[in-house]
């Protein structure tokens, strides 16, 4: 029989690799800070953190989590971001390949300046983790009149 | 600060800002499993729209593609495989849930298992 369930472009497999070389090359060419697991994407889902001037923007990648399955607490020196994804195989079926693994993880992420915990948003779309983390309202410049 | 932050955020847009040749091309992990009625393909695909998502079978070749915006980062997904014989082509089905991909599979008759009356003879 022939044999089943081949890659059929194994170069690509390995571009993978190549995605994370080119974001931490353009990591070091903007103000973006990739963040990500120690080795295991089990560690923490790929994630980008942003300084988006006003605020902080946190992007993370949570496939199959649903906006129950993900934790977020402020305060006002950073936020930790805590989820799991349990193991999700379909019930009755034989397993050929398993590379989506469940995970698990918890990262605290502590800002350079202070931010509004109260105004922090949040929201899990296709997958896609968003935390916006506005600056503390202390920190927006203000327009100071001149007398003349 | 707000200049540098203001144009590093111009520049980014300039080259992330998709056409197609800047979208990064991966590969997406995949389960594949199988009960007696068909497979079925779990592909991690966060970010990727409903519009942009191509399931092709042709002959035993098995493409996926699709696209995704991750904050500013655009993403292609694309993974092709060698599928067994006796999958009904005209059946196959997929749905996109929560940056999950499920495709289904559905084996042809012929493939599926009979069970076989064993008659005693009185």
């Amino acid at each position: 029989m022939r044999s089943s369930w081949v890659d059929v472009d194994r170069a690509f497999a390995e571009s993978e690799l190549f995605r994370r070389q080119l974001d931490a090359w353009f990591g070091g060419a903007s103000s973006r800070q990739v963040v990500r697991g120690q080795g295991t994407w089990n560690a923490l889902p790929d994630a980008t953190l942003l300084d988006e001037g006003t605020e902080y923007v946190i992007t993370a990648e949570v496939p199959g989590l649903t906006p129950e399955e993900v934790a977020l607490d402020a305060t006002a020196s950073g936020i930790t971001i805590s989820g799991q994804r349990k193991n999700n195989a379909p019930e009755g079926y034989a397993a050929h390949r398993i590379e989506r693994s469940s995970f698990r993880f918890a990262r605290t992420l502590t800002f350079p300046v202070k931010v509004d915990p109260d105004r922090v948003s949040a929201e899990v779309k296709a997958g896609v983790l968003t935390v916006r983390v506005p600056k503390s309202a202390e920190l927006q410049p203000r327009r100071v009149a001149v007398a003349g | 600060m707000n200049t540098e932050s203001a144009m590093s955020k111009s520049a980014s847009r300039d080259v992330q800002k998709s056409t197609p040749e800047n979208i990064a091309w991966v590969s997406p992990r995949v389960d594949i499993y199988e009960n007696t009625e068909e497979f079925l393909l779990l592909f991690d695909v966060p970010g990727a729209t409903l519009e942009s998502v191509q399931v092709e079978l042709h002959r035993n070749e098995l493409t996926l593609e699709a696209k995704a915006d991750i904050g500013r980062n655009s993403r292609g997904y694309r993974r092709a495989f060698q599928v067994p014989d006796g999958i009904r082509a005209d059946a196959v089905a997929a749905e996109l849930r929560n940056g999950i991909l499920q495709v289904h599979l559905p084996k042809s008759a012929e493939e599926k298992p009979r069970k076989i009356r064993i008659e005693a003879p009185n």
